[in-house]
């Protein structure tokens, strides 16, 4: 019997994966080549006739290679503060350097808003005061404003990998350049990035990629700005008379197709940059650091990175959440608890905060069974085509995910139940929890498995018994990263809630929207505890699975 | 084009249903029963978010029954409505936009409306109901506001007719809601029928205005001194001077645009008689009043004295102007979006 | 050889253009212990991971006590086959316990709590590991983690076990101790076993006959001493030791003798040892293990040699020998005359222990 089981098992295995990662995009399609509504290659011949698109996807592409840039630079220059000199306090660098990554950009984007309008940005208002001038200093509507706001969010995606990489090369390969009588600076152009090139290539990419999907930053800086790029084009065209949700569907084939070609062109460096690690070996630490200048820059870089991405935002926000009204001067401010007492009042906010915690709980839940279930099939019975397919939701941005779960489940019984968001949840998460754990068991004697499946047991009882507990702090944090993913969800979830089952970051956009400001600062800001709340739990309990 | 716009003195038109009034305190008790039976109802609604849910909780402290509150913008939550109906059963009960022209075209022409005519508002005039299924219960003024610490009363004057807004001093000085709903895109056709496209041109192009998403993203540019004067706002903005913001409504010479807001019963409304009654309570003296004294704009029912705070900060329409047929001019909208798209470089 | 238990037959297996597994056949008796040995990429481990069911082979069959366990494409599953397998990582579970390790396979028999209790602590005992019951992997060392994994697999009492290199990752002593041990529980046990190791003279201690395999197939089987002294093939014989190979052609036959000529010497071998049939003429590779050469005073018959090297060892010395052979390999025990290096000596080899197989010219020697 148990035999039927074990096809049973892999049989769900695949069958969620179908469902969740290839059925939304079938339905798309159709809409967005226009045959939902017999107007066949309609969505097509207007896009290739609509004047804008040159302009919409010059931003788009622009946009993405600029913010990958200056990611790039501002991550490994964090990567060689914090790993290859002995600044003062890194544990504390390292951790401001991780918080945005917490925060959703949306809320760096309200936070952006407040400190860089032209006319009465808190940054602004210091520099007229200051210098005199009558310009303001700095825009946050325009397109080095909203660049800003994405290079600050994914420069930490951009470090973690650099770091990894610079943990993982063999200090011997830079100190024989140092005894060589190399400079630091040289050691570093030589040797230690063309090391750590295949990191940085592949976290380039995966920035790329992460931006051409942005769209709440863009939406909310875009309009003053006069900045489309294609994912504020497709909520432009569902948004504005008449909505068309069909050329919307055809913008999201273009776009999930753009970032699908370049996730593969992400895998294959990954895949190469595996190959290149094997080079150093693992735990190899520097023991000489670096001190001096190069230092002393690096330092100011790291800090003033933590002064503007995380601590003039929170005080930002902080003020805001407080202000009887939106003003940046001082004489004109009304400071009141109202904002708060009418958030926590709310029932909105109670039923936001309720479904958000249980959606991403259950999601995350589901998200890593299915992808301990991947890896252990991909790896252990050699299914690789599985673990592709669960990474494959990497390549889809929110937006577009978002449109194909309407087109795929309106009318369905989940549509309108937190149902409907735990699949949406979990089709996002599962490359993140098939990739968390693949690692680990990867990692792990394959006799361990095959001793279990000798003594008789099969697939659910090796997976439960004896894989997940081996690996289970991988299991924890792997939980953990979809957790605090569905905490700041905002692309998939505003497409498909419903009163009853709106969530946190939904209730941030909708008070944006309808301007109350002061309450989304508020609650942006009870986001960003909950946030480093859960980290700081994560990493007690982390430390006490890895020493068990 | 014109004829489509006709100029109603408010007060006038509210007369001729003067009556509705005395029959709003008798409600039937059968209803009451019944819709109190179904302990909950859910409200579909563009309207605006603080009028939304001080009548949802108004109507809980009266009937003991719950609202929940799904508020989206009018495009989006049509869209919503119209897709969850064709595959299915929406969640909505009460079904609210800003507009009449969304409302007939939309919903009603799908027959996603039950006829159902709430008491108080049998006497409604034809342009604010669709046949017995949707009524307007208020009506939300498209007008301008200016920051009193950012505007001189010289310019204040200039601001009271829109040829003025051209004038040099106001330049990189305005903002501007983009035309994404019916009431802004009304206020942008009518612009463009008065004083011709290149009145918004020379707004955005010269004048440099900054385009907002939203009227509360535009009305919080103003309150804030992000900019002195902004286009497209309904007098929302002017509940935050009571809060002590240096702002102001003004009232336009050219003409104030004004769109209500229109109600129904959804078909398949899972609390349909809770449904009918909060349709009933919306035209009640107490909610009208309400829903004034939280947003500004302006009562249906006659009768209705709203306690407007310091006539200052406000100033009513007076020159009120609504469309006859709002299906026709809502295609003339969506017919023109496309050009002011590329104008605001969207 | 004892009646078959398990028997495999032409197994094949093939990934992509490389033959993994070439027709290879062997039977194992019931409380017989074989062992697989060869270079790594022989095939030995995978034929035993067929065996386990943890591989699929791609035609042959495997069968046990007459049942089928795969044919062709078509296998029971391992959960099925009721075989133990010991691996060479130990791969002793780590979050559990060393009595929750050996309880595992009892708890999937749904074997009663106090049975449980009894036979895990008796197999522990057994292993001499009872005190260790509560401990976890971290807190063993190699030895013990291999005692662990052995008593995980012989507590359910499978029909087979299947080692593979499981001493491989122990040092030397320990290593020297457990083959005698492991030998000890089999017989023991009356357990049979496929033991897959690329150490032969491990094989030698544990196993009853031992398979020499060479790119995917089984070169040779039989027990220890006859693949020594009576190698099938030059693979065998280098793989098996440092014996001496000397290649020649056949001069013909006298009774029962082979008679070769090696560059200009003549040896005779027992046809019985001669692998091929030796026709006039042909090449043919003489096998004479180091035992097989006499070193002795100057004077005594045989050819004449002049030591060239002296590698003492523990009880052995290996004594090379410049001969117009070439150069051959004797050994002495300690407590003979050794030879100094340069002597001269007599070379003499044993007829009775020459063996012979067919020159092979182009073989490429893989053995280590």
């Amino acid at each position: 019997m148990s035999k039927y089981l074990d096809k049973g098992v892999l049989g769900a295995v695949w069958l969620s994966l179908i469902v969740l990662v290839l059925v939304p995009l079938v339905f798309i399609v159709p809409a967005g080549l226009g045959l939902t509504d017999g107007n066949f290659l309609a969505p097509v011949v207007k896009f290739l006739n609509d004047e804008r698109l040159p302009a919409v996807l010059r931003n788009t592409f622009l946009l993405a290679t600029c913010v990958t840039i200056v990611s790039c630079i501002l991550g490994v220059l964090f990567a060689l503060a914090v790993e290859r000199t002995s600044m003062r306090f890194a544990w504390l660098a390292h951790q401001m350097i991780m918080v945005p990554i917490l925060v959703s950009p949306l809320v760096g984007a309200v936070a952006w808003v407040t400190l860089a309008r032209p006319s009465t940005g808190f940054i602004n208002v210091a520099w007229r005061t200051l210098t005199g001038s009558r310009d303001p200093l700095f825009s946050i509507y325009s397109f080095a404003g909203i660049a800003l706001v994405i290079s600050l969010h994914v420069a930490p995606y951009v470090y973690i990998n650099v770091r990894n990489a610079l943990q993982n090369i063999d200090g011997a390969m830079e100190e024989a350049a140092a005894i060589l009588g190399s400079h630091t600076l040289t050691t570093w152009f030589r040797i230690t990035i063309p090391l750590a090139m295949p990191a940085i290539l592949s976290s380039a990419l995966l920035v790329f990629v992460l931006t051409l999907e942005t769209f709440s930053v863009v939406g909310l800086l875009g309009g003053p700005a006069g900045f489309v790029t294609l994912p504020f084009s497709i909520y432009l065209a569902i948004n504005l008379p008449p909505g068309d949700w069909n050329y919307a569907a055809f913008e999201g084939l273009l776009l999930i197709t753009i970032t699908g070609l370049l996730m593969i062109l992400y895998w294959k460096v990954i895949g190469a940059s595996g190959q290149y690690a094997a080079i150093g070996g693992k735990g190899f630490r520097l023991v000489s650091k670096v001190g001096g200048k190069v230092q002393g820059m690096l330092v100011v870089v790291v800090w003033s990175y933590a002064v503007i991405a995380v601590v003039l935002p929170v005080a930002a926000l902080l003020l805001q959440s407080f202000l009887g009204f939106t003003t940046s001067r001082f004489d004109n401010m009304i400071f009141t608890l109202a904002n708060w007492q009418r958030l926590l009042d709310a029932p909105a906010f109670r039923l936001a905060f309720a479904n958000t915690m249980i959606v991403g709980a259950v999601a995350a839940t589901i998200a890593v069974v299915i992808g301990l279930f991947v890896s252990h099939f991909s790896i252990f019975e050699r299914m690789r085509s599985l673990e592709w397919l669960a990474g494959l939701p990497l390549a889809y941005p929110g937006i577009v995910l978002g449109m194909a779960f309407i087109f795929t489940y309106n009318g369905t019984f989940i549509y309108g139940t937190l149902a409907i968001l735990i699949l949406a949840y979990v089709t996002q998460f599962l490359p993140f929890t098939t990739r968390a754990l693949s690692a680990p068991v990867m990692q792990l004697d394959k006799g361990m498995d095959e001793a279990g499946k000798i003594l008789g047991a099969y697939t659910m009882r090796r997976v439960m018994r004896i894989t997940a507990p081996i690996v289970r702090s991988a299991v924890f944090s792997a939980w953990l990263i979809a957790f605090t993913r569905g905490i700041r969800e905002l692309n998939v979830s505003i497409f498909l809630y419903t009163p009853a089952t709106i969530v946190m970051p939904v209730l941030i956009w909708n008070y944006m929207e309808q301007g109350t400001f002061s309450q989304a600062a508020a609650l942006s800001l009870l986001q960003l505890f909950a946030m480093l709340f859960l980290v700081a739990i994560a990493e007690r309990l982390g430390r006490r699975f890895e020493s068990v | 084009m014109l004829g489509r716009i006709t100029r109603s003195g408010l007060l006038a038109m509210a007369a001729c249903f003067a009556l509705c009034v005395q029959s709003v305190g008798a409600m039937s008790d059968d209803l009451e029963t019944k819709a109190k039976a179904e302990k909950s109802l859910v409200w579909y609604t563009s309207d605006s978010v603080q009028s939304a849910e001080a009548m949802a909780k108004r109507f809980q402290q009266k009937y003991g029954i719950s609202v929940q509150i799904n508020r989206k913008t009018t495009l989006p939550l049509v869209e919503q409505f119209v897709a969850e109906s064709a595959r299915g059963r929406s969640p909505a009960d009460v079904f609210t936009v800003i507009g009449m022209g969304p409302m007939a075209s939309g919903i009603a022409e799908k027959k996603l409306l039950a006829s159902y005519v709430p008491r108080g508002a049998e006497k409604l005039p034809a342009q604010y109901r669709v046949g017995d299924t949707a009524f307007a219960y208020i009506l939300s003024p498209m007008g301008v506001a200016y920051n009193t610490n950012l505007v001189k009363p010289e310019e204040v004057a200039l601001l009271k007719s829109y040829k003025g807004w051209l004038d040099p001093r106001f330049k990189g000085r305005m903002a501007i809601t983009a035309p994404i709903g019916g009431t802004t895109g009304g206020n942008m056709l009518l612009l463009q029928e008065r004083y011709g496209v290149g009145f918004i041109e020379a707004l955005i192009k010269d004048q440099k205005a900054v385009v907002y998403q939203t009227v509360a993203t535009t009305g919080d540019a103003v309150i804030s001194g992000e900019q002195a004067i902004g286009l497209n706002l309904t007098p929302g903005v002017a509940l935050q001077a009571a809060a002590g913001a240096p702002v102001r409504y003004l009232s336009q010479d050219d003409w104030t645009f004004v769109v209500p807001a229109v109600a129904g019963v959804s078909a398949n409304a899972s609390h349909p008689n809770a449904a009918r009654l909060f349709m009933n309570f919306l035209f009640t003296e107490e909610a009208q009043k309400l829903h004034a004294d939280t947003s500004y704009w302006i009562p249906i029912l006659p009768g209705v004295k709203p306690s407007y705070p310091k006539a200052e900060w406000l100033e009513l329409p007076k020159n009120p102007v609504t469309t006859e047929d709002p299906i026709k001019f809502d295609r003339d909208i969506n017919a023109n979006i496309g050009n002011w798209r590329k104008i605001l470089g969207w | 050889m004892k009646s078959s238990f398990l028997s495999i037959s032409s197994l094949t297996k093939r990934f992509g253009d490389v033959t993994v597994l070439n027709d290879v056949s062997f039977e194992l008796g019931k409380g017989e212990c074989v062992a697989l040995v060869g270079p790594s990429g022989c095939g030995k481990t995978t034929t035993l991971r067929c065996i386990g069911g943890l591989e699929y082979a791609d035609s042959g069959s495997i069968r046990l006590e007459g049942k089928t366990l795969s044919e062709g494409p078509h296998a029971v599953v391992p959960q099925d086959r009721q075989m133990g397998m010991v691996f060479q990582s130990y791969s002793v579970w780590p979050h559990l316990t060393v009595f929750e390790n050996v309880a595992f396979g009892l708890k999937l028999r749904r074997v009663s709590r106090s049975e449980i209790e009894k036979r895990v602590r008796d197999c522990l005992s057994l292993m001499n590991i009872g005190h260790l019951a509560e401990r976890k992997s971290f807190q063993l060392s190699g030895g013990q983690l291999q005692r662990v994994a052995l008593a995980r697999t012989l507590v359910v009492e499978p029909k087979v076990v299947l080692f593979d290199e499981p001493l491989s990752n122990l040092d030397a002593q320990l290593r020297a101790h457990m083959r005698t041990e492991i030998r000890a529980l089999l017989k023991r046990l009356n357990m049979s076993a496929v033991y897959v190791t690329h150490d032969q003279s491990e094989a030698s201690v544990v196993a009853d006959r031992t398979a020499v395999m060479h790119q995917g197939g089984i070169k040779q089987i039989g027990a220890w001493k006859d693949l020594y002294f009576v190698p099938s093939s030059r693979f065998v014989a280098e793989f098996m030791g440092a014996g001496n190979l000397l290649d020649g052609s056949v001069k013909g036959t006298e009774g029962n003798r082979v008679i070769v000529d090696v560059k200009g010497t003549t040896l005779q071998i027992d046809e019985d040892r001669c692998a091929f049939e030796p026709g006039i003429g042909s090449a043919i590779t003489v096998y004479a293990p180091r035992e097989a050469i006499i070193l002795s005073a100057l004077g005594q018959s045989g050819i004449t040699g002049r030591v060239t090297q002296v590698l003492p060892g523990p009880s052995i010395f290996e004594v090379s020998v410049d001969t117009p052979l070439g150069t051959l390999m004797s050994v002495k025990v300690a407590t003979d005359d050794i030879p100094q290096v340069g002597e001269q000596c007599s070379v003499a080899l044993l007829p009775a222990h020459l063996s012979g197989f067919p020159f092979e010219p182009d073989h490429v020697t893989e053995a280590h």
